[in-house]
């Protein structure tokens, strides 16, 4: 454990902030003709020691910003820091990052012990700090034993583990993760993420982490930046973005959401008034997003914050459509007139759960709903 | 637009910071042009150029109207038909039963079809005079014939198929490998038996590998110089007529345009085949390992096909033991007894022809080897200015007839300011841009299955271009690597048609010694050097391959 203290420390001080100023990224559109914008003035900015998440569907701009960073594709406008040295035109085996790859993109033909020291060893460090670094890092990591495995003969999380070894031995300024998590088994995901977590932070290493899963991104990030069509939807802590989104994209890409289309009335001794489907409700806490304006807009209600009881006790009265038993939870789909709603109701303790076609009363837990000046038709 | 160049820009800047990868890739440019792409322009000029220095088609016109060119051409045309027909046909049997059906000793049949491969010229043809000719074993030995004529078509056609049916076994065993094979177990599950599918699932599915096999055939035949010069007699093709023009009528300029009508169907065929039947296969890689296929075990089927490929391989065996055995008799024919005169004769006053070869071709093997990993490493890895043109040009080659390289040489570099006909230099380079297209298809699929973020992790750890190709790229594309020295090696060893107009008294080499000895029917000095040819490429594969696989263990022991 002591002598590990070594290599922590110089990586903890290593540890350099990022920052991403209007950076853009155009490719010539297939035909040929236009162009296309995969990433549109991105500003981000990572503080040293963050683990910071790019987050969005596929074709977002999140994987092209990540190699932007790396220095794989050029920046066609904007800038680049690294603590406080521009970057941008700097080559991409120069610029003191370490990425960790979709598919580890560890050498096949080296052992994992070569596979660890290469970045040491085109540093041409003395051969006794190689050796040195190499060894700590190989405890670290826990993959002692290992050392004469070639890559394709050690298991997936060993991989994933030796790929990570390889990243840090180097001691990077920051760290990059291109879905280093995608080609594992859901069980061992989520163990690896955990495990990635805690050592980025044990470690202290900026980080620049791209992922499609929601849940890995609030699993592991301090800071999630959620990404849409080349431009940055929302930014913030995990429980901002699901307590506070700031448009039906983000409500939707970030946990589950029921949209209800409304007609706002503004705001009245504090709260937000609405009527939805009929029945005039009270929001209390309408989001920040909210700024008080009147129209047809649209409220969002997340699956847990929809409360379901026997019929006549509750706003609204829904027939069930679909029920499945999730053991902690029950997963209701429920017909309200014309509109479906998604309800996760907690695992009844006393009663049955309500069958199909059984009728039902509805109500929100209106604390949670929250208010939100788009038109789901308006959204694509 | 303007980011695009902004882009481009970027990408030269980043080049810019490797200034030793910027110089490879000028002094590769500028090599391919100076060896490629100059004496093609030269040649077409020169065969446009009237002798008092206009230009003008006259002369083409004069050549084409010539009715024994013409003939000539037709030969030609008709020759590379047949063979690649019959090699294809040939290939096809072989590919199919080894790939499709559970016949015995399939690593001896895979060795006899790709034996001629690697196989020194001229051997088909000397056992085929030995076994047919005048004094033939067969022909006057055995049968008491004395009239029969072993030169002409129909000995090139067979020549020519066994020479070259392993250009079409290889490509055809590669589509037929790559169907899947659920494709034709869904069509057995239906209830079709083996003849039908093969008619309505197999066959039509490696069509695009059939057309490839016949052009790729059609094209070795054109380009043959050292058989229809040996055994062609009264049936002229376009390479040996336009040697002989050169040679014995001092007529360059004829020459040089019997070789453009040569070099006009090459290429057509060339382009037909990689730009047209490449892009038409059937057959997706996915890269997924394919189950193992059910293998045709009916009696019916497996017999016969088998007895065909043993019947082809005894042929095989038969022409090379000939000429083995014709090696250590006195006179063929005549006097059977042993003796090893003739290799005495080889060590001897015919050493020298035999060193040069070895000595060029180990010196023309590891440029052309490593150049062929740098241009495809560049062309499929990197981004510059006239990347297209690089792989264009050093593809190009591949569909050049040798005649036409040797006759351009003669015309490029006779003059300032390349003045090197005569010279071992310019040996080398015909071996090397003559010898560049296989290991660059080779290492170039190769590099397209290994997935790039392997490298761009070596760049990652901080190590520039040059570091990732030797540590990372050469090592996974090694079999690739491997192959582009052979190959490169023993065409070196066994080339003739485009270096028989290029060597000089100082720099002669043992294939134009057999030729000349041909010529004067020394049959058994020939096959003496034909057998020290195959001795000697063989110890060279053996030597490669433990020096390629060396690439790997020598970092293991690095290691310590």
């Amino acid at each position: 454990m002591s002598e590990n203290k070594n290599i922590e420390e110089q990586i903890k001080a290593r540890s350099s902030s990022l920052k991403l100023k209007n950076i853009s990224k155009t490719f010539p559109s297939l035909d040929g003709s236009g162009e296309f914008t995969a990433v549109d003035s991105i500003n981000l900015d990572i503080k040293s020691g963050e683990l910071t998440t790019l987050l969005g569907p596929s074709g977002c701009g999140k994987t092209t910003t990540l190699r932007m960073v790396a220095g794989f594709e050029s920046i066609s406008s904007g800038s680049l820091l690294l603590g406080e040295d521009s970057i941008e035109s700097v080559p991409p085996n120069k610029r003191d990052m370490a990425m960790m790859f979709q598919s580890y993109a560890l050498f096949p033909h080296m052992t994992v012990y070569n596979n660890i020291r290469y970045g040491l060893k085109i540093q041409k460090l003395p051969p006794k700090e190689i050796k040195e670094r190499t060894e700590q890092i190989i405890d670290l990591m826990q993959i002692r034993g290992l050392e004469n495995r070639l890559p394709s003969n050690i298991s997936g999380g060993q991989q994933q583990r030796v790929a990570l070894a390889r990243a840090v031995v180097i001691e990077p300024k920051v760290l990059l993760f291109d879905e280093p998590l995608s080609n594992l088994d859901a069980k061992l995901r989520e163990y690896m993420r955990d495990e990635l977590r805690s050592l980025q932070k044990r470690l202290g290493i900026t980080s620049l982490y791209v992922t499609h899963d929601q849940s890995e991104a609030m699993a592991i990030s301090d800071k999630v930046v959620l990404m849409n069509k080349g431009k940055i939807m929302q930014e913030g802590s995990p429980k901002e973005l699901y307590n506070e989104p700031t448009s039906l994209f983000v409500a939707d890409f970030i946990g589950k959401s029921n949209f209800l289309d409304c007609q706002s009335e503004g705001m009245s001794q504090g709260s937000a008034i609405v009527e939805i489907l009929g029945k005039k409700l009270y929001l209390p806490t309408p989001g920040k997003a909210y700024d008080g304006t009147k129209g047809r807009m649209t409220v969002v209600v997340r699956p847990e914050s929809v409360k379901v009881g026997p019929a006549g006790k509750g706003l609204y009265e829904g027939r069930i459509t679909k029920a499945v038993f999730f053991g902690n939870f029950v997963e209701y789909d429920v017909l309200l007139g014309e509109k479906k709603l998604r309800i996760e109701a907690p695992r009844p303790q006393e009663q049955e759960p309500f069958q199909v076609n059984e009728f039902v009363g509805i109500s929100f837990d209106l604390n949670s709903v929250r208010l939100l000046d788009e038109l789901p038709e308006d959204m694509d | 637009m303007n980011n695009r160049t902004k882009d481009f820009i970027w990408k030269l800047k980043m080049l810019r910071k490797e200034p030793v990868l910027v110089l490879l890739i000028i002094i590769i440019l500028s090599a391919l042009t100076i060896f490629v792409i100059f004496p093609l322009v030269m040649i077409l000029r020169y065969s446009i150029t009237t002798d008092d220095g206009g230009y003008s088609l006259r002369t083409i016109i004069d050549v084409v109207k010539n009715s024994s060119y013409r003939f000539t051409f037709m030969n030609s045309l008709k020759l590379g038909g047949i063979a690649a027909v019959i090699a294809t046909v040939i290939g096809y049997i072989f590919a199919f039963t080894i790939t499709r059906t559970e016949v015995p000793c399939k690593g001896f049949l895979k060795t006899m079809a790709t034996l001629p491969i690697i196989s020194p010229p001229f051997v088909l043809s000397l056992s085929i005079i030995f076994l047919f000719g005048r004094k033939g074993l067969i022909t006057n030995n055995l049968l008491g014939i004395t009239d029969f004529n072993v030169y002409g078509m129909h000995s090139l056609i067979l020549v020519q198929s066994l020479s070259f049916f392993p250009v079409a076994y290889l490509t055809l065993t590669g589509i037929l490998e790559a169907i899947d094979s659920s494709v034709e177990d869904a069509a057995l599950n239906l209830g079709a038996s083996r003849w039908t599918i093969f008619w309505t699932v197999t066959f039509p599915l490696s069509l695009p590998g059939i057309f490839s096999a016949l052009l790729l055939v059609f094209i070795q035949s054109l380009q043959d110089f050292s058989n229809p010069a040996v055994i062609g007699g009264g049936f002229p093709t376009l390479g040996v007529e336009a040697y002989r023009v050169i040679t014995g009528m001092y007529d360059l300029r004829a020459g040089a345009i019997l070789s453009v009508m040569l070099l006009l169907p090459s290429l057509a065929a060339f382009l037909l085949q990689k730009y047209w039947i490449s892009g038409k296969g059937f057959v997706t890689v996915t890269g997924k390992p394919s189950q193992n296929r059910t293998k045709i075990d009916q009696k019916h089927i497996v017999i016969p096909l088998f007895a065909i490929c043993l019947l082809l391989c005894s042929v095989i065996i038969l022409f090379y033991g000939t000429v083995i055995v014709g090696a250590f008799v006195k006179v063929w024919g005549i006097n059977y007894s042993v003796t090893l005169d003739h290799f005495r004769y080889v060590f001897s006053i015919g050493f020298k022809p035999l060193k040069n070869a070895i000595i060029l071709a180990l010196a023309a093997t590891p440029i052309a080897g490593l150049t062929g990993m740098a241009i495809a490493y560049l062309t499929v890895r990197k981004k510059f200015i006239a990347k297209s043109y690089m792989s264009l040009a050093s593809l190009l080659t591949f569909a050049l007839p040798g005649t036409v390289v040797g006759i351009s040489y003669i015309l490029a570099f006779n003059d300032r300011p390349f003045l090197l006909t005569g010279t071992a230099f310019i040996l080398i380079c015909v071996f090397v841009f003559r010898n560049l297209p296989v290991g660059i298809e080779g290492a170039t699929s190769a590099l397209m299955q290994i997935d790039p973020s392997i490298e761009e992790a070596s760049i990652n750890m901080g190590a520039n271009s040059f570091q990732t190709f030797f540590y990372i790229t050469l090592p996974l594309i090694k079999g690739a690597f491997f192959s582009g020295l052979v190959y490169s090696f023993v065409k070196s060893m066994t080339a003739v048609s485009a270096i028989i107009f290029l060597v000089s008294a100082k720099w002669n080499v043992v294939t134009t010694r057999i030729f000349s000895l041909f010529e004067v029917s020394q049959y058994s000095d020939a096959a003496a050097y034909i057998v020290i040819m195959i001795i000697v490429i063989m110890a060279a594969i053996y030597i490669l391959s433990f020096l390629v696989n060396r690439m790997d263990s020598s970092q293991k022991v690095a290691k310590r």
